[in-house]
């Protein structure tokens, strides 16, 4: 169940071609009357009023995923006029800390949004989201994409659902490669000698989020996937049942890692670059290339973006290494964001009709997919009016081989977080040297 | 010479002025680009087109109204909390013999001395058993709390430098308790008076931990969760963001316009004994 295969080509449908995914061979007998869109389910009570409470972090509703879940949410109150949706929003910290003082006092919310991992375990621990049965959710309806459970299961039971298909991918920009005659990269070193042409040339060949310190952590990921073809490896050196300084793979892989730093892969302020100055530099076409995750395919039909960058954004698997084990279908994808239902919930039945709307296959997955703000983790139908960014973005999910199921930093706990993603920021300050990077990640997993 | 000397000094004068008003130029400038001109490899850009669609958006997305209503009220009630608790305490901790002055002067005082984060939770525990939560009053209050030991702190040094004498002649022609506070104590003190609802305003206006803990009703927010409205999952519309701040920012500098010279007494109010 939790090994994260993709079963390929077959768990997308190409076009507006009416043919069903083959998932699960479980049964879909699902009894929860979803409203399909002529639907009508009212319920039989002559429909009482009710008000959902709703906490969310995505507080910017006109643009990217807080507009799908505002899209959903406003579907939901159309079709049931009885159901008034009361809907709290906060940015990303506040959201947590919130949530937190909510979990503390047992606020009566009714969905929430919840970080799977260590985040939501917290969650769990505290008894504040509700067990849900997979059984429920295996059908048609809901068209999960297998592996996508990893980080909202605790205990073999299931918590929440994941809302997205995060994935690490390298954007490119076609033209700056094509100008430069530039070789786009196909293998790790060629990666480094394609960012030191760039880097003679006068050009920033590859933007990162420094600052934020966690794209570190999963640039390493990805590395350790390619150098020992083993997606687990890193995940079980977190959970403490392997090492990271005795590994032959972590050591090569630090080294990569440590090559990057020295060859100035990197922009050049880029301990202090935060996301948005590193996306800026990527999208002025002033860096070749971004790495960054698959919830930024509405690059390219963002209407305030230079037309030339819009037309040359392409997409690129992390390299392989030269005599690593892994391939570049081996694909670092996790499911970061998702929705719980919260146990002192006060209308629990009304609550989870909409949670089960809200993660109905033509919902959230459509919503979010067709505004192209994320990628679904859910099967969701091409509907022909897709970016060539979002198809290849499509190709790199289909096309993988292997998932990772979690980033490393997320599964400890948040305190392992904390401390790696600054580990990390030191290594790349110069502060320290390879071995002790990995020694140190050692002592991080360990104290955790 | 001296005339050298004289237009050295203003040059100095200039260049810091120049220090300290460049952040506000930024801020306005950035309202009117786009957020994808951000981080460009220019300090200032004048934008081709001016971006009056972030102001529209501020106003209309951003929720500008309400949310500034929500603003001028909760700060509004706390500066005159503060400013009539203040004062009350600073003269009976100053003029006034009782048993156990000290103790309650000290356990004022250590109000600012305690971090405001410590406190989040359970306030928050004891505003829902109270019903406080969503409220007005549920940010009035924990605001007040922290402003008062600031101000109270800061009446009672300035009392100390006021001659007692003139309360002396006031209680012989027959004034109360209230009009000598009020009528002969507060007029005196009006430069430390001004610093306090200055410098609550200033803590009022831009609160947003608190905020964020207490309000859960879009109706009650203010304006910090404004600025937030353009926070998306990763990046942020900063063009909107920045001419929300820039609305925001209005009011705090004709307030500092209007009082600086009040400010520049009071910080000092009672540092020398006249």
């Amino acid at each position: 169940m939790n090994k994260g295969l993709l079963s390929g080509r077959n768990a997308l449908l190409a076009g507006a071609l009416a043919a069903t995914a083959v998932l699960s061979a479980c049964g879909n007998d699902n009894s929860s009357n979803q409203a399909a869109s002529e639907g009508n389910n009212t319920p039989a009570a002559g429909g009482d009023q009710v008000t959902l409470r709703v906490f969310s972090n995505l507080p910017d509703r006109k643009s990217g995923q807080g507009l799908a879940e505002q899209m959903v949410i406003d579907n939901y109150t159309k079709e049931n006029p009885n159901v008034k949706i009361e809907l709290e929003t906060l940015a990303e910290e506040p959201f947590k800390n919130k949530l937190k003082a909510y979990m503390a006092s047992n606020e009566p919310i009714d969905v929430t949004m919840v970080h799977g991992g260590a985040e939501l375990n917290t969650l769990v621990q505290a008894g504040y989201v509700k067990e849900l049965d997979p059984a429920e959710y295996a059908g048609e309806e809901f068209s999960f994409l297998p592996g996508v459970y990893t980080s909202f299961t605790f205990n073999d039971k299931l918590y929440g659902l994941p809302r997205n298909s995060d994935y690490e991918v390298i954007y490119y920009n076609k033209r700056l490669f094509e100008e430069n005659n530039i070789k786009v990269p196909t293998t790790y070193a060629e990666l480094i000698e394609a960012g030191k042409q760039f880097r003679a040339k006068g050009i920033e060949p590859m933007s990162i989020n420094g600052k934020d310190l966690w794209s570190f952590g999963a640039f390493f990921q990805d590395l350790v996937i390619r150098v020992g073809g083993d997606q687990n490896l890193m995940l079980d050196a977190v959970a403490k049942k392997k090492d990271f300084t005795t590994d032959d793979t972590f050591k090569k892989a630090a080294e990569l890692l440590g090559e990057a730093r020295d060859s100035g892969l990197f922009q050049a302020s880029y301990m202090t670059s935060d996301y948005g100055a590193s996306q800026n530099l990527f999208t002025q076409e002033r860096a070749a290339m971004w790495y960054m995750g698959s919830w930024e395919a509405g690059m390219a039909t963002n209407e305030n973006l230079p037309q030339t960058f819009r037309d040359n954004v392409a997409v690129l698997k992390f390299p392989v290494v030269e005599g690593g084990k892994g391939k570049d279908t081996d694909l670092l994808a996790w499911n970061g964001g998702g929705y719980s239902l919260v146990n002192s919930s006060k209308h629990p039945e009304e609550a989870k009709k909409f949670f089960d709307y809200l993660m109905s296959a033509n919902q959230w997955a459509k919503s979010v997919w067709d505004i192209g703000a994320a990628v679904p983790a859910q099967t969701y139908q091409l509907n022909g009016n897709e970016s060539s960014l979002q198809k290849e973005l499509t190709e790199v999910l289909t096309g993988a081989t292997s998932t990772a199921g979690s980033l490393g930093l997320d599964y400890g706990t948040p305190k392992f977080k904390d401390d790696a993603q600054n580990l990390f920021g030191k290594f790349f300050a110069g502060g320290s040297t390879t071995e002790q990077l990995l020694s140190d990640l050692q002592s991080a997993a360990a104290s955790q | 010479m001296k005339k050298n000397t004289k237009i050295m000094l203003w040059l100095f004068f200039l260049i810091i002025a120049a220090v300290q008003l460049f952040p506000f130029i930024w801020l306005v400038n950035f309202s009117f680009t786009s957020s994808s001109e951000f981080y460009s490899s220019s300090i200032l850009k004048w934008p081709d087109v001016p971006q009056w669609q972030n102001y529209i958006n501020a106003w209309v997305d951003g929720k500008f109204a309400r949310y500034f209503f929500n603003s001028f009220f909760v700060t509004a009630v706390t500066i005159v909390l503060t400013v009539v608790l203040s004062l009350t305490l600073g003269y009976a901790f100053t003029r006034m013999q009782w048993k156990l002055r000290s103790l309650f002067f000290t356990v004022i005082l250590l109000g600012i001395m305690i971090p405001i984060h410590a406190t989040l939770l359970p306030n928050f525990a004891i505003f829902k058993s109270l019903g406080l939560t969503d409220s007005y009053l549920g940010l009035i209050l924990p605001y007040t709390a922290v402003s008062v030991p600031l101000g109270t702190f800061m009446l009672t040094g300035f009392l100390r430098s006021i001659p007692k004498a003139m309360e002396e002649s006031a209680v012989i022609d027959g004034a109360n308790i209230y009009r000598i506070v009020f009528g002969i104590i507060a007029p005196l003190t009006a430069p430390a008076l001004v610093t306090i609802v200055v410098t609550t305003f200033l803590n009022c206006w831009n609160e947003f931990i608190m905020a964020s803990t207490f309000l859960s009703k879009d109706s009650l927010k203010t304006l910090p969760f404004s600025v937030m409205n353009f926070t998306g999952q990763y990046s942020s519309d900063y063009g909107s963001q920045f001419a929300v701040m820039v609305l925001t920012s209005v009011p705090a500098i004709i307030i500092y316009a209007i009082f600086n010279e009040q400010i520049t007494k009071g910080v000092t109010a009672g540092a020398v004994k006249g």
